[in-house]
């Protein structure tokens, strides 16, 4: 009976669809039926003599997202998203739920000026606003993890790293004659946090960006992302917050008959100032950054290396770069509870892709949480407070291309020593390998192989003990055997140990207190199974994933879950 | 060439900006042992082997070898309640190494209990343990109930007050009961309401307590901004559409006898159970909202005679099916209880 409702809306969606062509309103979709049937393994210690926990879990839903877009002109364009939302089990339509999950505005004024209003993506650089990827993602992995990270991000509008908020936006291009050759201007504000008008001021988020090109040789350009409460907007005002961060880039291109040249960088402050008026406590610092590289770029092979030198103080404070993605400290929602329900479930690599629980959508002014095993060099992004040193990209090839290889390498260390003067060292390196077998044996149908590595390592104080390895690897195979029809299976595999001093701050982001943490985990995911593709935007898949946790140091949060996935994804 | 110029220009003056750091080190000291630290004699030792920590002072005794950062952790063998204290310092006692009482998470520790102590220090290997027993708790106000007790009934008596439940309609209440949860912050168990609103009038049942007939509840002020009824519940998420009011009927004309007609005051506040998982809600009395159409409209705390839980729907459009945990019902005076 469902299914049919289903059917009879998609049809009469495609049917308007194809009545509406020529009109100025048209539609786009995404709709994604997913089932998934999960279980421990009985051999689990996380659930071993456990008599209370939930052991198997099935949850399925479907969801269409409906995209109305009305443009009246070409300088006007409205969209607003429909989501009608289904979980399998709820009664038929009744137990469905509609919502706007986005509206949108889009213009263009007198020709010069565009402008949008609503819930739109922002981001400017790495150092000012910059969603940075969670560490366990890599482009080489797997395609049925691809497909439930593909999920996550949808979900979250994790649209490269860009942040989805609500506000307003401006741009223009101006075209000068003799000095210079354009000059790009933006600017954006959003509300972030809204007043509650008793205690709880408006808090904003606005900046902009300035892009002058000089000419073919040299652009600069200057960004601002700030920071701030709104006084007057509350009756009790028991905090302001204000930081500003300011920053001025620039490139420097030059080109010859077989390579192109850029020398590029940016350096910049930040200004904090957060004042607790109910508690009289203010703090108030200012920090900088630079970072300064060199790139190369064959311009008839696609190879390219890039060098840079970075140095980011210890109170540099940037909130739109150094918010997380993740909660690390965030309970996985799937079969989380076990040892008769006092204890909750490990996050782990599968959780980070599978699960909308961990996931933040806020920018926080405070340095979140973070767990060291994951990422311990670089758990703010390249913004990460009290870091220098060098990092080496290398590249060649492209998703398509026979051969697609990367490598990238961060030699860090601190600024300063935390809580006592010898400083952390750090060596990061991500990399891997694609080789589309099909090109290679000119075969039309897929046949791709790809295997990634990330290894991270901290080195500290002997007497401190800070000593601390991760490693990620990832393999994949896809290999369409009949038309459309492809065998997609992966590995993933992570293991940390080792030892680090964890800082725990304050609200300030002053550094407090300590805790000893001590690792030696090591987490798998298997998968494999098959998918069809209906076109190239519509597919079914049904997978099976078996993924495992064990930790050394507590046995019992060691266990397996062993979960089938199937999912119905279309976009049109 | 010239514009290139002034740009590096420009970027060394701001790159010569950048702070200079004066400090050896941020955060706070951390106070790493070094390969020669030792705990003189190994001894590490509560004040006492029973300790009272209603009235009097509890704390840890130990000797170090060289100002350290140290952590004392505590854990009650029954309640799995913890604390952990924390100090920089060559020595532990009253004057750095006291305990309270309090717990960090809302567990609390339960009087005579057992409970260990942990011993670490940054960049020490070792660790010491030692262990003492909690003969009387912090003191957290006038305690309303505790519902350890399997039998709902055999709990009547807990604290001198009385107990009792109600329901709005006939055979809306499910359960009104104790229960057990592995969560409850006080002891195993907890008092569960349950019920279904079938009739559609949002009320489903309550639990109401009293204190003796012809007494009122030892609250300890009568001014109202000073009184703190506090209150651990547990929600089912945000799908609930439940809601937990409390109510105080006060006996304004003090005869003794508590009127239900609305001719004296009666005070709620309501509590939206749309969270998942146990919390602590402290709610001033000052605070609570007039219900009643009678009444002095003065909040006399000291005049309470009779103090409601009951659980209602929180919209007519949602489920009808409500269900809460409530736990450890107390009334503090100066602020809110510390766990």
């Amino acid at each position: 009976m469902f299914t049919k409702y289903i059917l009879r809306f998609v049809l009469f969606c495609s049917l308007t669809y194809t009545a509406l062509a020529q009109s100025p309103v048209y539609f786009t979709g995404y709709g994604r039926a997913l089932i998934d049937d999960s279980r421990f393994s009985s051999s689990s210690p996380f659930i071993e003599n456990d008599t209370t926990s939930a052991k198997k879990a099935l949850r399925g839903n479907f969801m269409f997202d409906l995209g109305i877009n009305v443009k009246p002109n070409d300088n006007f364009r409205v969209n607003t998203i429909l989501r009608v939302n289904n979980q399998f089990g709820g009664f038929f339509s009744t137990g469905s739920d509609l919502q706007f999950r986005q509206v949108q505005i889009e213009g263009v004024l007198a020709k010069k000026v565009s402008y949008g209003i609503g819930d739109l993506d922002f981001g400017l650089t790495k150092y000012t606003l910059y969603n940075s990827f969670d560490p366990t993602y890599s482009p080489f992995e797997a395609e049925a993890i691809k497909i439930r990270r593909d999920i996550m991000h949808y979900e979250n509008f994790n649209t490269e790293n860009k942040w989805r908020l609500q506000g307003v936006r401006l741009g223009t291009e101006l075209t000068a004659q003799k000095y210079i050759q354009s000059v790009r201007l933006l600017g954006f504000a959003t509300r972030i946090i809204p007043s509650n008008f008793m205690n709880t001021p408006d808090r904003l988020l606005y900046g902009g960006n300035i892009q002058v090109v000089q000419s073919k040789y040299l652009t600069v350009g200057g960004n601002i992302a700030g920071i701030s409460d709104i006084q007057g907007t509350v009756i009790d005002t028991v905090v302001f917050y204000q930081n500003n961060v300011v920053t001025g880039e620039y490139k420097l291109n030059y080109a010859s008959k077989t390579y192109r040249y850029q020398l590029f960088g940016e350096l910049g402050r930040s200004f904090y100032n957060f004042n607790k008026v109910d508690q009289q406590v203010q703090v108030k610092t200012t920090d900088g950054f630079f970072e300064a590289g060199a790139q190369l770029k064959h311009r008839y092979h696609p190879f390219q290396l890039m060098a840079s030198y970075r140095v980011v103080g210890p109170e540099f404070y940037s909130p739109g770069a150094q918010t997380r993605r993740i909660y690390d400290d965030g309970t996985p929602g799937l079969l989380n509870d076990g040892v008769n329900g006092v204890d909750s479930r490990n996050q782990t690599i599968y959780d980070r892709m599978t699960d909308l629980n961990v996931y933040n959508r806020s920018i926080a002014t405070t340095l979140m949480y973070f767990n060291p095993i994951y990422n311990n060099a670089t758990p703010y992004g390249a913004a990460t407070p009290n870091r220098k040193g060098l990092t080496l990209d290398v590249m060649y090839g492209n998703k398509d291309s026979l051969l697609y290889a990367s490598a990238n390498v961060q030699v860090l260390s601190e600024v300063l020593g935390v809580g006592f003067p010898s400083k952390r060292q750090f060596i990061l390196a991500t990399g891997g390998i694609t080789i589309n077998v099909n090109k290679w044996i000119q075969r039309e149908r897929l046949f791709a192989l790809s295997t990634g590595v990330r290894y991270e390592q901290t080195k500290g104080s002997s007497s401190a003990d800070i000593n601390l390895n991760s490693l990620m690897l990832d393999a994949s195979l896809t290999y369409e055997c009949l038309r459309n029809f492809d065998v997609i299976g992966g590995i993933k595999y992570f293991t940390a140990s080792g030892s680090d001093i964890v800082s725990l701050r304050n609200d300030f982001n002053q550094i407090v207190d300590y805790s000893r943490f001590n690792a030696d985990v090591r987490q798998n995911i298997w998968t494999g199974g098959v998918r069809y593709r209906f076109s190239k935007q519509m597919f079914f898949s049904a997978n099976v994933f078996v993924t495992s946790n064990s930790d050394a140091l507590v046995s019992s949060n060691g266990f397996t879950i062993q979960q089938y996935f199937f999912s119905y994804v279309m976009k049109f | 060439m010239k514009n290139i110029m002034y740009f590096f220009f420009a970027a060394l003056i701001l790159f010569l900006n950048c702070k200079q750091y004066n400090q050896e080190f941020i955060g706070a000291p951390l106070g790493i042992a070094t390969d020669n630290f030792e705990v003189v004699g190994n001894s590490f030792q509560p004040s006492a082997p029973s300790v009272n920590v209603f009235n009097q002072t509890m704390y840890f005794q130990s000797t170090f070898t060289e100002n350290v950062s140290w952590t004392i952790k505590l854990k009650g063998r029954t309640s799995s309640a913890v604390k952990t204290i924390k100090g920089t310092s060559p020595f532990l006692d009253m004057t750095n190494a006291i305990w309270d009482g309090s717990a960090d998470s809302l567990r609390l520790f339960l009087q005579n209990e057992t409970i260990d102590a942990t011993l670490t220090v940054f960049g020490w290997s070792s660790s010491l343990t030692t262990s003492f027993t909690l003969a009387q708790g912090r003191n957290h106000g006038l305690v309303l109930g505790r519902f350890e007790s399997i039998n709902k009934f055999s709990s009547i008596s807990f604290q001198d007050t009385y107990f009792w439940f109600s329901q709005f309609e006939a055979n809306e209440m499910v359960f009104n009961d104790t229960i057990f949860d592995a969560f409850a912050p006080q002891g195993r168990r907890a008092y569960r309401i349950n019920g279904n609103d079938a009739n559609n009038s949002f009320y489903i049942g309550k639990l109401g307590l009293s204190p003796d007939p012809a007494n009122y509840f030892a609250v300890g002020s009568s001014v109202p901004t000073d009184v703190y009824f506090n209150l651990f519940v547990k929600g089912e998420g945000v799908a609930s559409n439940g809601k937990l009011v409390i109510e105080t009927f006060e006996d304004d004309n003090q005869n003794n006898i508590q009127d239900y007609t609305g001719a004296e005051d009666k005070y709620s506040y309501e509590i939206l159970v749309n969270y998942d998982g146990w919390k602590l809600h402290t709610i001033r009395y000052s605070n609570f909202s007039k219900v009643s159409s009678g009444g002095n409209n003065n909040k006399e705390p000291h005049l309470i005679k009779n103090i409601g839980y009951f659980i209602a729907l929180n919209s007519l459009s949602g489920s009808k099916n409500v269900n809460v945990l409530i736990d450890y019902p107390t009334i503090s005076v100066g602020g809110p209880m510390v766990p």
